[in-house]
């Protein structure tokens, strides 16, 4: 099976709303590859992520993981294959690195069991493999906004996903955190995970995705390879601005025309 | 993903020894906390205003019949209603703080405290302050609180759910707080005002085993769900989107703990009134102490609460002959507390 995750003919309405945030849209996503989604804001890109897990239930069409529909998993075995890095997370309690990760272990354990030593241990390795071990018992309050991003993909880690959604993960990031992420990222894909992601940076996301999805007012516009998808008429039609992509060095850039 | 193969249980020691060694401080921590609280319960037993202010000598418990009977029938309950009050209220707050993601929120909120003593109030007015009957009243009522404000917060057009819920708390408060006010401009100025204004300074002066047992079941139930869900309380702090990607029931999840929390702290109400400050300021104690990890900060707050409770219902009996109400001494030393905690540089994690 290609895809890990699959968009059939999916409609969405929020309650109470009048408007179809996602509409009609079909996508697969391929596994063990990162896809990012592109799109100008209110297109729909944090919806789809937010369906991809089940925190909403399509209004129409169907989700499916794995093969099987994602109504058809506990929401505990969704949190064991699908783990979620969120644009921004408050937080005001000041817990140390290793409590804040060990949360992720949560989809393993049972509703009154304490984590074991082996989650201990699973969640020292994930703070390992985004390079914040270092830092274990230091408190979350103290971080930056590079390592809180590392943070939160640490805890998504400990839960062992084989599908890792991040929504705008490098929005508000400085150059080398920016890096630092994009490696941790691809060292996740040759370790066999799969990424889903949202961006508004085109540089992340050609130095990261190997296919792209761009969406337009709750519609995918076009789906497929970075490759064939990079060009100027592709990416101007998905923000209606006309863009020039530039190509040098093996890396392609995008401006303004 | 190669995560799982390389992580055995047994490299615990070599990756995470730092964790071990935090987990071995943390039970020396709550250990110690526990034998104060145990020494100050035992101490507490013999002090007090009879038959001389200070401690009982042994040679008087001895041959002294009404001192033995002071001690079993009027210390020993008011100093275990004081512990389970402590607990309650200190349980309360920190499982309210961290429901709501707010460290000043605090067992008020919700309306709880509020209704509870519109209860109050209006059982001694209607049915001239018979025991049992202020308390159901209490426990009727705070409960009553909570399921007004759960209600209107579900109608509110307006914020998150964390956000409608304390705004229709803080409507709801307002709402029995006026109720209260209206009570006492009705009561009976000589008979029932002062029984009302004593039950809403708080206090413990007339607890004997009665009415602590009857509230004592809800207190324990509530008590134990918060310890048992200690660690899950860290999950239900997160934001709904994070905590619903980790597998975890938000709403169902945190309307227990928020029932728990309701239940304990209108227990509490029923028998001594209303005590504030130590559900905002003994969980922030807390955490400073322990971490901000539920697993160690709900014991710790528990325990915490249980000795500052004691030690101000020490005070309160010890310091005139005349009692001090209760609630006003823990506000006195809550806030002077909390005023000395927020002026500190943050202690080490």
């Amino acid at each position: 099976m290609m895809s890990i995750l699959r968009f059939e003919d999916v409609t969405f309405r929020y309650p109470e709303t009048s408007h179809e945030a996602l509409q009609g849209l079909t996508l697969e996503v391929p596994r063990g590859a990162v896809t990012a989604i592109l799109g100008p804001n209110g297109a729909g890109k944090t919806t789809l992520l937010r369906l991809a897990y089940g925190r909403y239930v399509p209004t129409r069409g169907q989700v499916w993981l794995e093969g099987r529909p994602l109504g058809a998993y506990t929401r505990q075995e969704i949190g064991r294959m699908v783990a979620l890095v969120p644009q921004r997370e408050a937080n005001p309690f000041a817990y140390s690195l290793l409590e804040y990760v060990l949360l992720g272990r949560a989809p393993y354990l049972l509703p009154l069991q304490m984590p074991t030593a082996s989650d201990v241990a699973m969640a020292w390795e994930a703070l390992e493999r985004v390079g914040l071990h270092h830092l274990s018992r230091r408190s979350v309050q103290a971080l930056s906004g590079g390592e809180y991003q590392l943070l939160l993909v640490a805890r998504a880690l400990a839960q062992q996903p084989r599908l890792l959604l991040l929504d705008e993960p490098t929005s508000h990031l400085d150059l080398a955190n920016k890096k630092r992420l994009v490696e941790c990222l691809r060292s996740l894909v040759s370790a066999g995970v799969t990424i889903l992601m949202t961006s508004h940076e085109p540089e992340v996301v050609s130095a990261l995705a190997q296919h792209v999805v761009l969406m337009r007012e709750g519609r995918v516009l076009r789906s497929g390879p970075l490759d064939v998808l990079w060009t100027a008429e592709a990416l101007s039609e998905t923000y209606n601005v006309p863009l020039r992509v530039w190509a040098f060095n093996g890396h392609r850039y995008v401006t303004w025309e | 993903m190669n995560l799982t193969s390389s992580a055995q249980p047994l490299d615990l020691m070599a990756r995470a020894p730092l964790w071990l060694q935090y987990r071995a401080r943390a039970h020396r921590r709550l250990l110690v906390l526990g034998a104060l609280l145990v020494v100050v319960l035992g101490v507490s037993l013999f002090l007090g205003r009879y038959p001389q202010v200070g401690f009982l000598t042994p040679a008087q418990i001895l041959e002294d019949p009404l001192a033995q009977r002071l001690i079993l029938n009027l210390r020993l309950p008011r100093l275990l209603a004081a512990v389970m009050i402590g607990m309650s209220l200190a349980g309360a707050g920190l499982v309210l703080q961290m429901v709501f993601s707010n460290p000043l929120v605090e067992p008020g909120f919700l309306g709880v405290s509020q209704a509870a003593a519109f209860g109050a109030a209006l059982s001694i007015i209607l049915f001239g302050g018979a025991a049992w009957r202020v308390q159901a009243s209490a426990v009727f009522f705070g409960l009553g609180g909570l399921a007004l404000s759960y209600l209107l917060a579900r109608r509110v057009r307006y914020g998150g759910w964390v956000l409608r819920l304390l705004l229709s708390g803080i409507a709801v408060s307002a709402l029995f707080a006026s109720g209260v006010g209206l009570i006492k401009y009705l009561a009976d100025p000589l008979r029932q005002l002062p029984e009302i204004t004593f039950w809403l300074l708080g206090g413990l002066a007339g607890v004997t085993w009665k009415p602590l047992l009857a509230a004592l079941p809800l207190m324990v139930l509530g008590l134990v769900i918060l310890i048992l869900m200690r660690w899950r309380l860290n999950l239900l702090a997160l934001e709904d989107e994070v905590a619903f990607s980790l597998g975890v029931a938000v709403h169902r999840e945190r309307l227990l703990v928020l029932l728990a929390a309701v239940m304990v702290t209108a227990a509490s109400i029923s028998i001594g009134g209303l005590i504030g400050w130590v559900g905002l300021l003994v969980p922030q104690l807390a955490r400073r102490l322990s971490g901000a990890d539920a697993r160690y900060a709900v014991p710790t707050a528990l325990l915490l609460g249980g000795t500052f409770v004691v030690l101000c219902d020490d005070l309160a009996r010890v310091l005139s002959a005349g009692e001090i109400p209760l609630g006003v001494l823990t506000s006195l030393l809550g806030a002077v507390g909390f005023l000395l905690l927020m002026t500190r540089p943050a202690v080490k994690v």
